[in-house]
């Protein structure tokens, strides 16, 4: 009955003309490949329901124009005591924009970053206002500071934050040339940041190379420590839409299926974000297979499987799927990455065993260093070029 | 001499169709312009409004013609579609950052999320390399839009045949869409 080959195509000819309810055992029956048969069933399941294709494409890009339009048309606007300047960035739960406030003569620029979820009760209101009060706490030179926040007499929720001009930490390194031995400083002084944040039991779950900023003078900033939380806080009182925002490629797999989040969670990126900026490729993780359903025939889009073995797994450490076994202190982490005693010694202690792997690596031969954090450094030593 | 008349309506209904799409065009590239669109995009839509007129200058409409215009159109129109989104990722500081959101059923606001774009844009690729033709029919219905019958017309195949073409790229573009928020899907 079939007709070799059977090809994707012809497969789901036959297979939408029949009955829903016979189309599972003709698929059983009839494609031996596994991954085409996923394909298709998900093919099926969206045959049925209306879709973002079922306008025309003019009508979609008119669409984005006016909420493009929208975000415009605040330029200039009042929010709380500030004002706003220009549109500096544009994410999925926020937008940030350069804006000011006069204290005195004197004038204050700030970041202010427009939640896009309202906070219409108060008990929402009170729950933003404790948070935001926590992240106003939290300083370190390489966190950008929490400045102030509040709620416009709109709803909207707002956080004021000082303003980092700088690059993503990846493009800067890049940009600059830096060698091995900068950008494992670089990252020292995000684990630093990461470090006082975690023993203020404050998570940040979106950690990216676009949320730490390098300044002019070579500063490491993490911005938004904290901020995901506030923004996803109110998603219960949201009755029609839930939002859920995180960065895939950097998101750990508690992210994804929606588990509480830990420390560790921010380890997850850290481990992704090592691997990028020393090798300039993201490491990739692969998502669980909760709902994977459907994407047979899509490749992941940060494969790379040109990434040297050795990488693979001193990355995939650091960002292990298994949270328990990632849970470690960050100091663990960023402890003495080559060359860097004298750095490092000042932050964490250095200890004998790593002055050890140190003058062994000298020889070009892997550490017996058990310290996991350790290994990425080591391997990062042979195999950078 | 019924035939002829036929044909004629089908003329002037291609016509409608060019001139209403070149509208259209027209209208997004000027935007486009005013946001800094890639020269690329502004090469595609000088390159549709050059076509047009010579489609206009003829009294009437060849279907060779037509159907260059429309794959012209598409692809300004892909152009376009893919120059927002790119604007809009690099707004987004990065551009890592997706949003899923579930909207109840039936408030029937679906719109593009500009990271989709790219993955749709991808997608049709893919599909191109599965099915050309298949892939031929998106460009002319879902970025020229052409209703299926004028896509049917255009390229000269009976309209059972478009419409299980649609059906199947439609299906294989959405997966494909689906599987990407899937990916985010916390619930």
């Amino acid at each position: 009955m079939i007709h070799p080959p059977l090809t994707l195509r012809v497969a789901f000819d036959l297979v939408s003309d029949l009955e829903p309810a016979e189309q599972e055992a003709w698929l059983a029956q009839n494609v031996a490949d596994a991954a085409m048969r996923e394909q298709l069933r998900s093919m099926l399941e969206v045959d049925q329901q209306p879709g973002v294709l079922d306008q025309p494409a003019a009508e979609l890009v008119t669409r984005i124009d006016e909420a493009a339009d929208q975000i415009d048309g605040l330029v200039g606007s009042a929010i709380g005591p500030y004002r706003l300047d220009a549109l500096i960035g544009e994410g999925g739960s926020s937008v940030v924009f350069q804006a000011h406030r006069a204290i005195g003569d004197a004038r204050q620029v700030v970041a202010l970053k427009l939640l896009r979820t309202g906070l219409f009760s108060a008990d929402a209101q009170r729950r933003f206002r404790r948070e935001q009060g926590l992240l106003a706490r939290l300083t370190h030179p390489n966190l950008a500071r929490l400045i102030d926040g509040g709620v416009s007499e709109a709803g909207i929720p707002y956080i004021a934050m000082e303003l980092v001009d700088g690059l993503p930490i990846t493009q800067h390194a890049d940009t600059r040339a830096l060698g091995l031995r900068e950008r494992l400083k670089l990252f020292l002084g995000v684990c630093r940041a990461v470090d006082a944040a975690h023993r203020a039991l404050i998570v940040h779950r979106d950690l990216k190379p676009s949320n730490v900023l390098v300044t002019h003078e070579g500063e490491a900033k993490v911005l938004d420590f904290g901020i995901a939380k506030l923004v996803a806080g109110d998603t219960e009182d949201l009755t029609q839409t839930h939002s859920a925002a995180m960065s895939p490629a950097y998101a750990a797999p508690e992210q994804f299926r929606a588990e509480p989040l830990t420390t560790a969670t921010d380890v997850f990126a850290l481990g992704v974000l090592l691997g990028e900026m020393l090798t300039g490729q993201r490491v990739s993780i692969r998502t669980p297979g909760r709902r994977r359903r459907g994407c047979a025939g899509q490749q992941p889009r940060h494969r790379d499987c040109r990434r040297p073995r050795p990488w693979r797994a001193s990355c995939a450490s650091i960002s292990t799927r298994s949270w328990a076994r990632r849970w470690r202190p960050i100091p663990t982490i960023a402890t003495a990455p080559p060359g860097l005693s004298a750095t490092t010694s000042s932050v964490f202690s250095t200890t004998n065993r790593s002055r050890r792997a140190s003058r062994r690596r000298s020889t070009g031969r892997p550490s017996s260093c058990v310290a996991t954090g350790w290994r990425p450094a080591c391997f990062s030593a042979r195999h950078w070029s | 001499m019924s035939d002829h008349s036929t044909r004629e309506q089908a003329f002037q209904g291609v016509d409608a169709l060019v001139s209403g799409l070149y509208e259209d065009l027209r209208r997004l590239a000027r935007r486009e312009r005013r946001r800094g669109g890639s020269p690329q995009t502004l090469d595609t839509t000088a390159l549709v409004s050059e076509l047009y007129l010579r489609l206009a200058d003829t009294e009437r409409l060849r279907f060779g013609d037509a159907r260059q215009f429309f794959a012209y159109a598409a692809r300004a129109m892909r152009h376009i579609v893919l120059d927002r989104a790119r604007n809009h990722a690099r707004l987004k500081a990065g551009g890592d950052q997706v949003r899923v959101s579930f909207t109840a059923q039936g408030m029937g606001a679906l719109v593009l999320d500009p990271t989709q774009a790219l993955e749709l844009d991808d997608s049709l690729r893919a599909l191109a390399a599965e099915d050309a033709r298949a892939a031929e029919v998106v460009e002319l219905h879902f970025f020229a839009g052409l209703p299926l019958e004028r896509v049917a017309e255009v390229l000269g195949l009976t309209r059972r045949t478009i419409d299980r073409d649609w059906q199947f790229a439609r299906s294989y573009l959405l997966a494909r869409l689906e599987c990407m928020s899937a990916l985010l899907a916390t619930a």
